[in-house]
């Protein structure tokens, strides 16, 4: 069996929290509860036939006040970025985080653009997501609240994963 | 008389509770004789002994050389000098008096961690309260501190220093399972990242740093979550592992930070609603300018919607690669289409001839562009005001050779020169009944001539640059 940790990174209030609830209880909570500190989580799932146990590491989001600490990604197989589809600023903090801690992407990684159930209203425009894509990111459109693409968002790192252990 | 802490509480307060990574620890004796005990002042910026009088003299107070009723107290952020600031911790212990200096100058520079400090030191005094309570009933320290205390067995396994707290056990049952044989970073993946860092501390045995891992959160197993923190210390000779319960001060700088997160996506929020309703305002006039340019236009054979939406575009590219503000590349988009609404001042049989005009019929078709200026003048509005610059002055030339007022170089506003360019550039790439479109190459090569006479030189040059996209806005907006 795999035993990979990930690390969730981004901005506050992007939703990693809700992914992570979202993926490993199948619960949304409307509410945004900011996270203070680390929350660590576990889910083993199947790829390929292959059990696969992921340790989340649901980083605090970052801001003018609190920095992700290097230490924190001690270990770490692969990392999800996340950012808001309704907050053009959050895929510049994911670009940054990006840049810190993986500029090498010496770590798998993927993209997660969160709130998709208000796809209608994103404010980042297709031709940062292209330049990204252009430039080897991974990226899937996500909604912790009804859950679409989080599956698949898991499944993609946890493979990207084992391809590389 | 004051009640006297035993020495080894005093110890572990002294490690145990100092926040601060840079701290000094001092005594006075029974005599008054100040001794340094631990810590270095150096640490703090300070020459040794020079600690401020008025801390000297409320450790006096409290060794009983005069009459002061209490046996520790605190004389929070005291500014020794200019530079350095301290937090003053001050213990009786029997016949000395313990003064704990702890380095506040960075946090202060901080305001939202002075805050979380000064919470934290409230916390500390509750602490202490509770811990003289605790000496009393006889409770240990650690337990009335809700902190799990372990020491690294050589193994790699930990001891308690035992009592246990009791929500510790609820947390972690192998506590009692298991005492002497610990290895909480099987149990919870946090410590075993932090016990890397903590392991090269104490291979350091003289290094008094203390190191904190920062906050995590468990959950309690009945749904709650439980935010901890770990910290490690040397202590004579011995490696230890604290885990401490955030329960009040992490609570409340959840608070703080929830509060101030909230406030900021609000603020985030209300901007978007801003920019989206500025963006359907600015939709809508461009649109209704562009039906009454278009309708304006419709006598002339030459100019059709699709060539003033594609100068609206073209310009719209050059102004955003100039570094224009977003609002400004937004108004030229809408401003530039209007360029020629002067021409519905001109009779149809000069507007509509097919042939070459005669000298003094052009002279009339030049007057369209003071009829443009005069229709848009005196606008208090940006888009307006830009607009009537447009129409004014497209056809003025870099070299002064233009018209209506012949001005020259940059006396002619950067957006008409924009306009001046791209008006040229699209009518020769495209169908009129008067001529054929021409090959892109070919219009280039023409237009080149221009550059430096009829053409500022510098937007000429960025305009080749962005000859690609510039075909490609034509090809999108054909017709």
């Amino acid at each position: 069996m795999y035993k990979f940790k990930v690390c969730m990174l981004g901005a506050f209030a992007v939703g990693k929290t809700s992914l992570v609830q979202r993926f490993v209880h199948s619960i949304f909570d409307e509410r945004y509860h900011t996270t203070l500190g680390v929350k660590i989580d576990q889910k083993l799932l199947e790829i390929g036939g292959t059990p696969v146990q992921l340790i989340l590491w649901d980083l605090a989001g970052e801001d003018e006040f609190m920095k992700v600490r290097a230490t924190y990604l001690r270990g770490a197989a692969g990392l999800i970025l996340v950012a808001d589809g309704l907050r053009p600023e959050t895929l510049d903090t994911a670009i940054d985080l990006q840049k810190r801690f993986n500029a090498d992407h010496a770590l798998p990684f993927v993209l997660a653009l969160n709130k998709a159930d208000c796809r209608d209203e994103w404010q980042i425009p297709e031709h940062r997501l292209q330049e990204l894509r252009t430039q080897g990111w991974t990226i899937f459109d996500t909604s912790a609240l009804n859950g679409s693409g989080v599956e698949a968002l898991f499944e993609r790192i946890g493979t990207a994963m084992m391809e590389q252990a | 008389m004051a009640q006297s802490y035993p020495p080894q509480i005093i110890d572990r307060i002294l490690r145990i509770t100092l926040e601060s990574q840079h701290f000094a620890w001092l005594c006075i004796d029974g005599q008054g004789t100040l001794r340094n005990q631990g810590g270095a002042l150096q640490d703090l910026g300070l020459p040794q002994w020079k600690i401020g009088e008025n801390i000297l003299d409320r450790a006096l107070f409290l060794n009983g050389f005069l009459p002061l009723e209490e046996d520790c107290t605190s004389v929070p952020s005291v500014h020794l000098t200019d530079e350095v600031v301290v937090d003053v911790h001050l213990f009786r212990d029997g016949d000395r008096v313990w003064i704990i200096l702890a380095d506040r100058t960075e946090a202060l520079e901080w305001q939202t961690v002075a805050h979380q400090k000064g919470n934290e030191l409230r916390l500390l005094q509750e602490q202490l309260k509770r811990l003289e309570r605790s000496c009393d009933q006889g409770i240990d320290f650690f337990e009335a501190l809700e902190m799990l205390a372990l020491q690294r067995n050589e193994d790699g396994s930990f001891m308690i220093l035992r009592p246990v707290n009791r929500r510790f056990v609820e947390l972690y049952p192998e506590l009692l399972e298991t005492p002497a044989e610990l290895r909480p970073q099987l149990k919870f993946p946090f410590i075993e990242n932090f016990l890397v860092d903590a392991e090269k501390l104490w291979q350091e045995p003289d290094n008094p740093r203390r190191l904190r891992s920062g906050p995590w959160i468990e959950n309690d197993g009945s749904g709650q979550e439980l935010p901890l923190e770990a910290s490690a210390l040397n202590w004579q000779g011995r490696n230890l592992l604290f885990i401490e319960m955030l329960d009040e001060a992490y609570q409340q700088n959840h608070s703080f930070l929830q509060i101030g997160r909230e406030g900021e996506l609000i603020k985030n929020m209300l901007e978007q609603e801003v920019r989206k309703r500025t963006s359907e305002i600015r939709r809508r006039e461009e649109e209704i300018a562009l039906r009454l340019v278009a309708a304006a236009d419709s006598r002339d054979d030459g100019e059709t919607g699709a060539h003033i939406r594609r100068l609206g575009l073209y310009s719209e590219l050059m102004a955003r690669h100039l570094g224009w503000p977003a609002d400004k590349v937004e108004e030229i988009r809408i401003a530039a289409p209007m360029h020629d609404i002067g021409k519905i001042g001109i009779p149809d049989h000069i507007l509509r001839k097919p042939s070459k005009l005669t000298d003094d019929e052009f002279e009339i078709m030049k007057m369209h562009a003071l009829i443009g200026g005069k229709i848009l003048e005196n606008s208090e509005t940006s888009l307006v005001q830009m607009a009537r610059d447009i129409a004014l002055y497209h056809h003025e030339r870099w070299d002064g050779e233009g018209y209506p007022e012949g001005l020259k170089g940059e006396q002619i506003p950067e957006a008409a020169r924009i306009v001046a360019i791209v008006d040229v550039f699209d009518a020769l790439i495209h169908k009129r009944v008067y001529k054929d479109a021409m090959p892109l190459d070919r219009a280039i090569g023409i237009l080149r001539e221009g550059r430096g006479k009829q053409f500022d030189p510098r937007l000429f040059d960025l305009f080749l640059f962005l000859r690609k996209e510039m075909a490609q806005i034509a090809r999108d907006y054909a017709s």
